[in-house]
């Protein structure tokens, strides 16, 4: 009979397993976005000003890994900009400041910090600082089996990435509220064929000409301080991550739909917001490098009068 | 040469001894084993019906509708495995498109060694009366939620009887992959006291106790819900409009669980049924999305004895939807976990059927009261072959419902739903039948049933899911069904049906003439006419002519006429049959 009970017992204890199968959910919903904008009134541009792009060939993105410090740097920036005008911009180009050679010096000429958190995670998610800089990355796809690329085949990895089809369109638009001192920034992307996998928006803000010394051991481009350097398009900062944000709910797209997100942000202080760019792309999110694959992106700059 | 032997002996003899052992083995095990099978045919070729407004385009040129299946069985001792092929090409009216194609969607292989039954494949299966666990098939519904995976029972004492099961259910014939639906899990333990315990062996009262629990685990969606808000705000001395945009995500739970307690009593007569379920928090698109708890309590009472039978049933559901996938809703009803009795009474006659109950699961109380009378041969009531008469009262109602609405999706969702009592009853009635039956024998030539049907049917509720009380359906039917036996063979059974109503449709009145010469042959002609409907256009004859025959285990019937449209329910499960018009052959066999 005490036999009976504790298998009974011990049943019971096991079915009762299953009814803890069961998640309580104590808060139903979860805020997830928040975002406050004021509403853009079309029919007046005397308190805003706008600037727009509609991108519907293809481009390619160029990220620069560089450093102030880096004797070697601007003999990379320069070949990548005179792409760019080959290309006729439509190499979209930034600059970031990452690794030893981006590091301030305090008390030298050498004491801006152009580093960011932005820069540093996708330095330490491509594992760059093995390789050093100059480095680029290309449209984050692969060229001849490598990922990051030394400076000495852009030309080549540029070329075979404006060789590919056109997959998305972008529009991108920039709105400048003088009296609130904000920023709107609408993105538009739709696909132009079914693509497999989960893509995602990223939204960077780049500045650029910015004058500070920079390290060179190009003669052609100048002594080996070049103390009045102008920094091409800077990364300053991600309006919406360094991974940015699904298009989607679950990533997935659909051709001929179009995505719209809109971003507000309040520039530093510290910027020249007239010199600022949003460098906005359309990734593929995959899961060792986060965000491979670029198949579109676009520039615009921002209208401060 | 010697080692020559030693080769051909290792390379063909003991080969040739092992094959002849299989084959041996092979044969005996095939020789004492048993199959069985059975099929059903049931095809139908439609005609354009100008009446009915049906055309060729109308019918999407799906002229021919075919639903078969093949049940095919073998047995031997205790093992048996089993496979039933289906085949809708293409499906008939009123079945699902997605169940177009030919397929075998349920195969098994069972065995049973000592105390242990072991089945692999689809199965079906019941934990007490299914308010937390059922997978059943009912063909002419359409309807089958089998289980693929594995299902154990298991008896480690007498009178005790464990089941577990984890497994998949079907839906349509899309197979299960990258997490397309949920994974059910269960166990159940029956304990027979009587049985389990010496000192009961003996006892009247008869106790059986009985508790399950369910769990699914699903790959969840993403669900968000976006609010814009405009808002003022004045800055340096203009006015400028603002958007607050705020998106929330639902948090929706991967696993869902519920219990069921219940208890069986016999004393006598009398046979007392109690269970009760409870369900964890299941937002799912049946119940709107809400956080709410389930519960569900369901029981029976019976008393018998020679000439009388009583049974009284009621239950009180509340948000009990358990599906494996919870975005799936709708008809036709698929991948349900548990199943919702029905208390409603099934009738025979096509006009009592025109107006049945479908199941809320979203919250409803009914009850049903039932007495079967005997009176006896030889009395001055009963008459020389006795008289049976049934009474039978059904009704199902709303539960109270206190309705909470989420400030962030402005509707139930995200929230829980509503508050209610356990067994409240609310004042709207979802559908109610009292019914009398008289079956009497006149002679050895005659006999006859006569039949009225008080129905009350809330074609809003149960039709279109809006809960209020504009579009209630107040019928009486009354029936008469003769039959007149001419010899040992040849007979004759006649039906007279009418329906009287306000509403819907308006009045009915059928006519049916069956001519049996048993054992083989029926011939009927049957007309149900809606002389009452309203719009003139669709006062139309539903008329029907059909024969049937009968050999040995094979029966034929051919079946010619108009289907009228309407809901098609087993259990309390529904499905909506469209109109057509045409030719029907049916072919039943079993071997």
């Amino acid at each position: 009979m005490k036999n009976k009970f504790s298998i009974i017992l011990f049943v019971m204890a096991f079915l009762s397993g299953f009814w803890f199968a069961c998640d309580k959910i104590d808060e139903p919903l979860t805020l997830t976005e928040h975002t406050e904008y004021p509403v853009i009134n079309e029919d007046t541009n005397d308190v805003f000003f706008t600037d727009s792009v509609m991108i519907t060939e293809k481009q390619v993105l160029l990220e620069d890994f560089t450093g102030h410090r880096c004797v070697n740097c601007p003999e990379a920036a320069f070949l990548a900009h005179e792409m760019a005008l080959e290309y006729d911009h439509k190499l979209i180009i930034y600059a970031v400041h990452v690794g030893q050679l981006a590091e301030p010096l305090p008390g030298t000429i050498f004491s801006t910090d152009f580093r960011n958190e932005t820069g540093t995670n996708l330095y330490n998610d491509f594992n760059l600082s093995s390789l050093g800089v100059p480095i680029g990355l290309i449209n984050r796809q692969e060229f001849s089996g490598f990922l990051p690329l030394p400076s000495f085949i852009w030309e080549q990895a540029v070329s075979n990435e404006f060789d590919k089809p056109v997959q998305a369109k972008m529009k991108l638009k920039t709105k400048y509220f003088p009296e609130e001192g904000i920023v709107v920034v609408s993105t538009e992307s739709e696909f132009t064929e079914t693509l497999e996998g989960n893509y995602k928006l990223v939204v960077y803000l780049a500045e650029d000409s910015i004058n500070a010394p920079q390290l060179n051991n190009n003669p052609e481009i100048g002594p080996d301080t070049l103390y009045n350097y102008y920094h091409r398009n800077v990364l300053r900062k991600a309006l919406n991550t360094t991974y940015g944000e699904f298009l989607t709910p679950s990533g997935q797209v659909e051709p001929g739909i179009v995505y719209k997100k809109d971003y507000t942000f309040l520039p530093d202080q510290n910027w020249q917001l007239k010199n600022c760019r949003i460098i906005a792309y359309i990734g593929k999110q995959d899961e060792v490098f986060n965000l491979t694959e670029i198949v579109q992106v676009a520039e615009v700059g921002i209208k401060t009068n | 040469m010697k080692k020559n032997k030693v080769i051909v002996f290792q390379c063909i003899i003991i080969p040739l001894l092992f094959l002849k052992t299989t084959i041996l083995f092979s044969q005996d095990f095939l020789s004492s084993g048993k199959v069985t099978g059975n099929t059903q045919i049931d095809a139908q070729y439609y005609s354009e019906d100008s009446k009915l407004g049906i055309t060729d385009s109308s019918l999407n040129y799906k002229k021919f509708g075919m639903n078969g299946f093949a049940n095919l069985i073998y047995t031997n001792g205790n093992f048996s495995a089993g496979a039933r092929i289906e085949g809708f090409l293409n499906p008939m009216l009123g079945f699902d498109s997605r169940f177009e194609g030919i397929g075998v969607p349920y195969w098994f292989a069972k065995y049973k060694a000592g105390d242990l039954e072991m089945t692999a494949g689809h199965f079906y299966e019941q934990f007490g009366s299914g308010l937390i666990l059922r997978s059943w098939e009912e063909w002419t519904l359409g309807y089958d939620n089998n289980i693929y995976g594995f299902n154990a029972h298991f008896s480690p004492y007498k009178g005790v009887m464990l089941k577990g099961l984890t497994g998949v259910q079907r839906y349509f014939w899309e197979p299960y992959e990258n997490s397309n639906r949920g994974i059910v899990r269960g166990v159940d333990g029956n304990f027979f006291l009587n049985e389990m315990f010496g000192a009961m062996n003996e006892s009247k009262t008869r106790i059986e106790l009985g508790g399950s629990f369910v769990s699914k685990y699903e790959k969840v969606p993403q669900i968000t819900y976006t609010n814009e808000m405009d808002s003022l705000a004045i800055n340096a001395g203009d006015t400028v409009l603002w958007k607050i945009k705020k998106t929330y995500q639902l948090n929706l739970p991967y696993n869902v669980g519920s219990w069921a307690a219940r208890a069986n009593v016999a004393l006598g007569g009398f046979n007392l049924y109690f269970e009760y379920a409870e369900k964890g928090n299941d937002p799912n698109a049946t119940n709107s999305y809400i956080f709410k708890k389930g519960k569900a309590m369901y029981s029976t009472l019976s008393y018998s004895q020679k000439g009388l039978g009583i049974f009284l049933a009621s239950k009180w559901i509340d948000n009990m939807s358990y599906k494996s996938k919870l975005s799936e809703s709708g008809n036709p009803p698929m991948l349900d976990i548990n199943y919702l009795p029905a208390i409603s009474k099934e009738h025979q006659y096509s006009l009592a059927t025109l107006y049945p109950y479908a199941t809320q699961p979203n919250g409803e109380f009914g009850f049903q009261g039932q007495i079967i009378y005997t009176i006896p041969k030889n009395s001055t009531l009963g008459g020389k072959y006795g008289t049976t008469v049934s009474f039978n009262y059904s009704m199902a109602r709303s539960i109270e419902k206190d309705t909470i609405i989420s400030a962030v999706t402005g509707t139930q969702a995200g929230s829980d739903g509503y508050e209610t009592k356990f067994f409240s009853v609310g004042d709207l009635t979802f559908y109610q039948d009292f019914n009398i039956l008289l079956e009497k024998k006149v002679s050895s030539a005659f006999k006859f049933k006569a039949a009225f049907y008080n129905q009350e049917y809330n074609k809003h509720v149960i039709e279109d899911e809006i809960f209020d009380d504009k579009d209630i359906v107040k019928a009486n039917i009354g029936v008469l069904d003769m039959t007149w036996k001419f010899d040992a063979r040849n007979s004759l059974r006649m039906e007279l049906q009418g329906l009287w109503t306000e509403e819907d449709d308006g009045d009915w009145a059928a006519l049916m003439l069956e001519y049996n010469v048993s054992p083989k042959w029926f011939f009927a002609v049957q007309d149900e006419y809606n002389y009452g409907n309203p719009t003139e256009d669709k006062q139309v004859h539903y008329y029907n002519l059909s024969f049937g025959y009968t050999q040995e285990s094979n029966r034929i019937s051919l079946r010619y006429g108009r289907q009228r449209d309407g809901l098609l329910c087993v259990g309390g499960v529904c499905r909506y049959v469209p109109a057509s018009t045409g030719l029907t052959l049916t072919i039943t066999s079993s071997f």
